[in-house]
């Protein structure tokens, strides 16, 4: 696919491009070389990642120390200033406009930190619409499935204002996980919440990343969620 | 769901406000169609009561008071004409057809024209059922006047004197419908035509030739003049201002002269009507751009979800586009039941216009509507496409 994005590419990042392509680069779900960006004089170098399908990450770090940045970079909606972000094969920002959206709209879920469905919308059509944006056929037998697996199903003809804090969490779970992306991405979605509604929304990341074969990284500060991963990156 | 739901569905959850911009829009686009409504019918009206007259011919006082109330029958005539005059000049070489008017009595606000066959002959007129007048008292009516007041041939009512009062009435001589004439599009659908011996008779004038003035009392109101030759049009004119006691008024002067005067009430409705619109488009504008501060993070979300830019372009631009011509829209039938609404109460049937009369041009302020849709929301919907999802979400 060719790429309407066009950054410069030094003979080190065209050799790191090539080693990414190498036989086992296939085996990793996300991949990053040399990622960095800056804000004004305050320049962000990133780890490289190396994540396997199916793998659940955590990604720690104090706050601005750029976990936002780094998770907006993988999803797709942050051009980084240098390095690239390959998901499975595809180098994310090689993609053009239309295809970047697409992509992402098919291939990864993201869960933020403030639970925000669209107002005008019941939270069946909130995900009627994650299904028309991704390009997928109305599929309300899915959403009916997933709405149940979150105990949200009475809920379905709801607007957003009808629902209670945690139920609003676990609805833009459903709309993060309705389209079985291979990559979930939760931006600190624990910090507002308190230990117990912490601890059973990690659970719920967990378990529906496990069982739709989904990789899962989540982005945060809060030490209390350290312990439900055994892989971490810090920042 | 489709963009166009999704827009409907943003615009529902502020029904205010949706409410408000198609109020507006519908008021600005409701006073164009009003206008263009009613100063077509009006003119092809005129145009077309006022077709092969070349002049009217009548007492003197105001031109246009004689050419309302002569062709159109919505105002008074200026006083009387003696007979023997008018059958002098309808004697004039100049003159092809001269057709003889009396006026003066009512049915029902229904104006009785006493005349003859010239003035049949004139506007063509052709019965639906029934034969023409042949004795005194006989009438033929118009449709409208069969229609509204339920008349058929053979029925008999009095008229009453003056032309828009029943309070008068003639009880002496009762006039018989003797024909019912096809519906014309015209003013005489709202006329009363009977003989000028029935109107004399009616006001007490007969026609005893024993008697040693009664040619003298003879009067018409007015005389209806077609020209043998287009020569006639600055001569004839002048010859009855100038040598006669009567006036000589051009419709087609005197209907320019009516509209110019009109033009000026219609011009600045015109002008409201358009700065109506152009408030609306900056209230549009004004909604639309403040919403969108609210707004920015659900249109983020969307992007995340894989809404392309032009997507959500597409999204804020059919939200204007809906609204201004579901307003444009209400605004044109608005003003079509405010017409039907206004003729109804309207007190001369001769100049009623219809709210059942469509035009092709009402589908340009449909289409102005949808235009003002896209320029209102074309700047709110730029901000949109260029808007950073990344920084929009970090704000939270």
């Amino acid at each position: 696919m060719t790429s309407a994005i066009s950054f410069r590419q030094s003979a080190s990042i065209r050799k790191l491009i090539a080693e990414s392509r190498s036989p086992t680069a296939n085996i990793f779900m996300l991949t990053t070389k040399s990622l960095s960006h800056h804000y004004g004089s305050e320049k962000l170098s990133f780890p490289d990642l190396h994540i396997r399908k199916g793998e659940q990450w955590l990604v720690l770090g104090e706050s601005g120390s750029g976990k936002t940045t780094l998770l907006h970079i993988l999803i797709g909606i942050k051009k980084p200033f240098s390095g690239v972000v390959f998901i499975n094969e595809t180098e994310l920002y090689k993609l053009s406009n239309h295809g970047l959206d697409q992509f992402r709209g098919r291939n990864i879920g993201v869960v933020f930190q403030q639970a925000h469905l669209i107002k005008s919308l019941t939270v069946k059509e909130n995900l009627f619409l994650a299904q028309t944006f991704a390009g997928f056929e109305k599929d309300e037998e899915r959403i009916t499935e997933i709405l149940t697996e979150l105990d949200i199903i009475q809920k379905k003809n709801s607007y957003p204002s009808a629902l209670s804090q945690g139920q609003l969490q676990r609805a833009s779970i459903a709309r993060a996980v309705l389209n079985k992306p291979a990559l979930l991405f939760a931006d600190e979605p624990t910090s507002s919440l308190d230990n117990k509604n912490a601890n059973a929304v990690i659970n719920l990341l967990l378990k529906l990343s496990d069982a739709n074969g989904a990789t899962l990284i989540v982005s945060t500060h809060d030490d209390r969620v350290k312990e439900a991963f055994s892989k971490e990156y810090i920042l | 769901m489709n963009l166009i739901s999704i827009s409907w569905k943003s615009l529902q959850f502020n029904r205010l406000t949706f409410f408000l911009n198609v109020l507006l829009i519908a008021f600005g686009t409701g006073i164009l169609t009003l206008l263009l409504l009613g100063s077509t019918q009006a003119g092809e009206k005129l145009k077309g009561n006022a077709n092969g007259i070349d002049l009217v011919v009548g007492a003197k006082g105001s031109p246009l008071q004689l050419i309302l109330s002569s062709i159109y029958f919505i105002d008074f005539p200026t006083g009387n004409i003696s007979l023997a005059d008018a059958q002098n000049l309808a004697k004039n070489p100049m003159v092809k057809r001269a057709v003889p008017l009396a006026l003066g009595d009512n049915y029902a606000g229904f104006r009785i024209v006493g005349t003859d066959t010239s003035y049949v002959n004139l506007y063509n007129l052709k019965l639906a059922q029934g034969n023409f007048w042949k004795n005194d008292f006989e009438v033929v009516i118009g449709s409208e006047v069969a229609r509204m007041k339920k008349l058929k041939v053979g029925d008999k009512f009095n008229g009453s004197h003056g032309l828009s009062s029943d309070e008068d009435v003639h009880e002496g001589n009762q006039n018989t419908i003797t024909g019912i004439l096809e519906p014309s599009g015209n003013t005489t659908d709202n006329l009363v035509l009977t003989s000028i011996e029935s109107i004399w008779k009616m006001h007490g004038i007969n026609d005893d030739h024993e008697e040693p003035d009664h040619e003298s009392k003879k009067e018409i109101t007015s005389l209806l003049i077609q020209y043998r030759s287009r020569m006639s049009i600055v001569l004839f004119p002048m010859m009855v201002n100038k040598s006669t006691s009567m006036q000589a008024a051009s419709p087609a002067k005197e209907s320019a002269r009516l509209f110019s005067l009109i033009g000026v009430g219609v011009e600045t409705a015109k002008w409201f009507g358009i700065i109506v619109m152009l408030i609306s488009a900056i209230s549009i504008f004004v909604t639309l751009y403040n919403s969108l501060k609210e707004r920015m993070y659900d249109l983020a979300i969307m992007r995340v979800m894989g809404a392309s830019r032009l997507k959500i372009f597409m999204i804020i631009i059919l939200e204007c586009i809906i609204l201004t011509t579901i307003g444009s829209i209400i605004g044109v039938f608005f003003a079509h039941f405010c017409l039907h609404l206004i003729c109804y109460f309207q007190d001369s049937p001769q100049a009623r216009l219809s709210g059942f009369y469509f035009m092709a041009e009402e589908l340009y302020f449909v289409a102005g509507g949808f235009s003002i849709g896209v320029m209102a929301a074309i700047l709110p919907a730029i901000q949109a496409y260029r808007s950073d999802i990344s920084k929009t979400i970090s704000r939270g």
